[in-house]
């Protein structure tokens, strides 16, 4: 029975696990979940993930939400898999499962923080909360920062590694996120980390042609988005 | 490879691997010795081979070693754990330093505490920003490996030594994956909700540190949904965590995160927690599975809930003296 895997391309979790079974050859089946028509809540997915969240893997009888645990576990199950994406040495997997940890209270917040504060909150016509935007944002370039001093100080990819692991498809998928906000901002928050943005297209290489491939939902909305700010920025020169 | 090495003296090296010094052999030239967990190694320099040593003997005044030789001897991997103690920087306030903690006496790991008080932001020292800059606890330093994230530190922990039961990191791909899933589960739910909700409320105020109702509003709202999730999925299916009969390293960390509610008011602990049968008898059977050691690792944390309480006692005897008057 084929892996069952429900994700849309719209989420920095879901983009990971899939560019992941590409690259390793693991057959899948793809099962959009439309998180922005809230398919996530509809019964039949609840039946799947109690939690409503997005990725969830079905594998035969096994079900699996969280995509560290997912991405794990395929490294693990997949003989296919190539070592580096989850080394088997104790110290070297230590230190990935450190950088994952960090992740969700560090670059997945502040991202997130930034992205529904500066984006979806507009698009949606909801009032724009400063004090809120303010602390995502100083979540993020928190986060950017050690980044750049510390999970990138020894080597391309994450915990001075010289291949990708899962935290660098991860935390780089998270990165692409930024992607939604305007070219501006998205220079504005980025260009100060040099090593950040040479990660970033590092993981792309080593993840070619997928990575591209799959973030090309991203682009689209993207453009779509800039473009729709940019209308509402002109009517309100001309008001 | 079988061999015999002839020497006159042995210079055994306890130490953490490699630092050679040679020591002439009059066979195979320079070796050197180590003490590896309780066996010998020699490190054939001349050949650059790494041996086990079997037996060591002396005959007329010279020490006859039988060496297996190998080239596949890990030996970067091999520790004296006799001569190294594992070091935990936390605190008994921080939720995941006593699941560390607890961890390492349940299991017998030999460790060196070592207090990080954050109150006095002893966390923000430059002695402490070596250990881990992220200026969080816990970490541990075991030989050369620094690691901070307390399910990180847990992981290795139960690989790294072999007395750890199985129970707690199971090898079973299924079992670990769903242990894994519901600590990444955690960050974003119950710890984000429990310690936010009694940090914003209690503890923020006490240090004078500003808290805003609306950041205390979600913090409580996200832990009543986290604790619905315990009791209904996470917990449906065992008496610990992701349907396990037997406590994983989820368990304590979990566990360790409700204790923090002690320190609330009995009013509020037991509206918040009180709906909740399952998630109770559950945080029971965890301090159970670890007892002693999960009551002595929660005294701290029990005589601040009890000297807390006394304080909101007084201060409310005093409002209503205030008010009669």
């Amino acid at each position: 029975m084929t892996l069952k895997l429900y994700c849309d391309r719209m989420s920095q979790p879901s983009r990971a696990i899939l560019i992941f079974c590409k690259m390793n050859g693991i057959d899948f089946e793809e099962i959009t979940i439309n998180i922005l028509k809230n398919e996530q809540h509809a019964p039949e997915y609840k039946a799947i993930n109690p939690m409503s969240q997005v990725p969830t893997i079905v594998d035969g009888d096994f079900t699996l939400f969280e995509s560290h645990a997912i991405l794990i576990y395929l490294s693990c199950k997949y003989p296919g898999v190539a070592s580096h994406w989850y080394p088997s040495d104790l110290v070297e997997r230590a230190k990935v499962h450190s950088a994952l940890d960090w992740h969700h209270a560090n670059l997945r917040r502040g991202s997130v923080g930034v992205i529904v504060n500066n984006v979806l909150l507009p698009l949606n016509g909801l009032p724009f909360n400063a004090q809120a935007a303010e602390e995502a944002e100083k979540t993020l370039v928190k986060a950017l920062t050690i980044l750049e001093t510390f999970w990138l100080k020894d080597g391309p990819f994450l915990t001075g590694r010289s291949q990708p692991s899962i935290a660098d498809l991860n935390l780089v998928s998270e990165v692409m996120e930024l992607q939604l906000l305007s070219e501006k901002e998205h220079d504005r928050l980025l260009s100060p980390f040099k090593k950040v943005l040479q990660w970033v297209e590092d993981t792309k290489s080593a993840t070619a042609p997928y990575f591209e491939e799959i973030h090309g939902v991203l682009y689209k909305a993207r453009d779509e988005f800039r473009a729709l700010m940019a209308a509402k920025s002109g009517e309100n020169d001309l008001k | 490879m079988y061999g015999i090495l002839w020497c006159r003296a042995l210079q055994p090296r306890t130490a953490q691997l490699p630092r050679p010094r040679a020591n002439r052999g009059p066979n195979v030239g320079t070796f050197s010795m180590w003490y590896a967990r309780d066996r010998r190694y020699i490190l054939l320099e001349t050949i650059d081979a790494w041996a086990e040593c079997l037996n060591t003997s002396t005959v007329d005044g010279m020490i006859r070693l039988e060496l297996f030789v190998t080239s596949n001897l890990q030996l970067k991997k091999v520790k004296d754990r006799s001569e190294m103690v594992v070091k935990v920087y936390g605190e008994r306030m921080s939720e995941p330093s006593r699941a560390v903690i607890i961890f390492c006496k349940v299991n017998g790991i030999e460790f060196e505490e070592i207090e990080i008080d954050v109150l006095k932001n002893q966390n923000y020292s430059p002695e402490y920003k070596e250990i881990n800059p992220m200026n969080q606890i816990p970490a541990i330093v075991d030989g050369d490996l620094k690691l901070f994230e307390s399910h990180a530190i847990l992981i290795y922990l139960s690989c790294a030594f072999p007395q750890v039961a199985s129970h707690w990191y199971p090898s079973d791909v299924y079992k670990r994956a769903k242990i894994h899933s519901v600590l990444d589960w955690h960050h974003s739910f119950l710890r984000r909700g429990a310690a936010g909700f009694v940090f914003n409320s209690l503890l923020a105020p006490l240090s004078g540190i500003r808290s805003y109702p609306q950041v205390i509003i979600q913090a409580e709202e996200i832990l009543l949904r986290s604790l619905s999730k315990l009791e209904h999925t996470w917990l449906k299916d065992g008496p610990f965590l992701a349907g396990n009969s037997q406590p994983s390293i989820a368990d304590l960390i979990l566990a360790c995160e409700i204790m923090q509610l002690e320190l609330l008011s009995e009013k509020d602990h037991d509206r918040i927690l009180g709906p909740y049968m399952k998630v109770l008898q559950w945080v029971e059977d965890t301090k159970s599975a670890t007892a002693p050691h999960f009551d002595e690792v929660h005294e701290l944390l029990f005589e601040s809930q009890k000297r807390f309480r006394e304080q909101r006692a007084t201060k409310s005897r005093k409002t209503q003296v205030k008010s009669k008057m």
